[in-house]
């Protein structure tokens, strides 16, 4: 003989399983009913243009073979990071301009710059960029001594710089340039000085 | 000792469709090496033809011939005129008796190859040819252990085709020697401060 809260008990659970049967299956007609809205339509259209801030980047120029000083708008960032990316794509557009001083071929990038804590920054460039550059001992020292004082003269606390190429490590620039080491700013700001002054 | 930079596989900078640099720099330096020798100065080069041979070999070469002085030759068509490479190190970084760093070995000759670089421009300037002086970072000036320089040559009347002529591979090779001869002694007998 079954006792009879058992059977009390299982007609209890009987019903409470019905009932949530029954307000799944009312979910599911609800959800299906409900117009699905449309996908949100991707970001085309640039950032608005916020403030911008002036800064002096180091221009190479293949002429006279020096480096000079060139005030460029950047927008403003408040980030080192974005900073940094700013200001390479500002110098990058004076490279790939027509008439450019340092001319580099179309499609020349800076893919990325990242800053390592402590003190070094990571310039990684792509092939087209490397393509492009003029090969001589003078022509690679002018594009390695722009990218490197426009990055360190105005983001504070770079000792070191690495170039990379496509992500990766490269022996020279254009087969001069030495890129297998770590570029150490002071050293490099003696250049700069030294082809600034010319 | 010459060095004629690239050669063989390493073509280096295409001056010209028909001007690869590895041949200028062995022209260069060729004329160079008789220029010294009708001084009085012997001097080798580290290729005599057109082989490959690696930067590491190159350091290898030089540091266990420890000659008075090491010249790198390189041509490029930008320019005008010579410039004169050091190292883009520190001087006097490490002192570690026989065991150096291999990356940072030319420390050690740093004040003798900016000194012998600064009395060569002064050499060269006064014959009114265009020069500049300035700090590199090319391989192997790195790795030697002894001073050393590197010249890059460019035309003066922006023609590419003067680095094949044997009258201006002459005039800048007598004016190099010209500057080396008076600092030999002092680099042979490691006199310099």
């Amino acid at each position: 003989m079954i006792p009879r809260q058992w059977i009390i008990a299982t007609a209890i659970l009987l019903a409470l399983a019905t009932g949530m049967a029954i307000y799944l299956w009312q979910l599911r007609r609800r959800e299906v009913a409900t117009p699905v809205p449309a996908a949100a339509e991707p970001h085309v259209s640039p950032p608005a243009p916020g403030p911008t801030e002036n800064v002096t980047v180091w221009v190479a120029h293949d002429i006279s073979g020096t480096l000079r000083g060139q005030m460029i708008s950047v927008p403003l960032s408040s980030g080192r990071q974005q900073r940094a990316e700013e200001l390479m794509r500002g110098l990058l557009s004076i490279y790939t301009t027509k008439n450019s001083p340092h001319p580099l071929q179309a499609g020349a990038e800076v893919r990325n710059v990242y800053l390592v804590d402590p003190g070094v920054a990571v310039i990684d460039l792509n092939s087209a960029f490397v393509d492009g550059q003029t090969s001589g001992v003078l022509a690679e020292e002018l594009t390695v001594a722009s990218l490197i004082q426009s990055l360190s003269s105005n983001i504070s606390g770079i000792t070191k710089v690495k170039i990379l190429v496509d992500g990766k490590e490269r022996e020279t620039l254009s087969g001069h340039a030495d890129l297998s080491g770590f570029y150490d700013v002071s050293q490099v700001s003696e250049l700069a000085e030294q082809l600034t002054s010319e | 000792m010459i060095d004629p930079a690239h050669g063989g596989s390493d073509a280096g900078a295409a001056l010209n469709p028909a001007m690869p640099e590895k041949d200028v720099t062995l022209a260069f330096a060729r004329r160079l090496r008789l220029e010294l020798n009708n001084r009085g100065i012997e001097a080798g080069l580290v290729r005599d033809g057109d082989n490959t041979v690696s930067l590491d070999q190159r350091a290898g070469l030089v540091n266990s011939a420890q000659p008075a002085m090491y010249i790198s030759l390189h041509a490029a068509s930008q320019g005008n005129g010579i410039v004169l490479y050091t190292a883009m190190l520190a001087p006097n970084g490490e002192d570690r008796g026989r065991f150096l760093n291999w990356q940072t070995a030319q420390s050690g000759s740093l004040v003798r190859s900016r000194w012998a670089e600064q009395q060569i421009t002064a050499s060269i300037q006064k014959m009114g040819f265009p020069l500049r002086s300035l700090v590199a970072a090319l391989r192997p000036l790195n790795n030697l252990t002894v001073p050393a320089i590197a010249v890059e040559v460019a035309p003066t009347s922006g023609e590419v085709s003067q680095l094949a002529s044997v009258d201006y591979q002459s005039m800048v090779c007598a004016a190099l020697a010209s500057a080396i001869v008076p600092i030999a002694p002092a680099l042979r007998q490691r006199t310099v401060p």
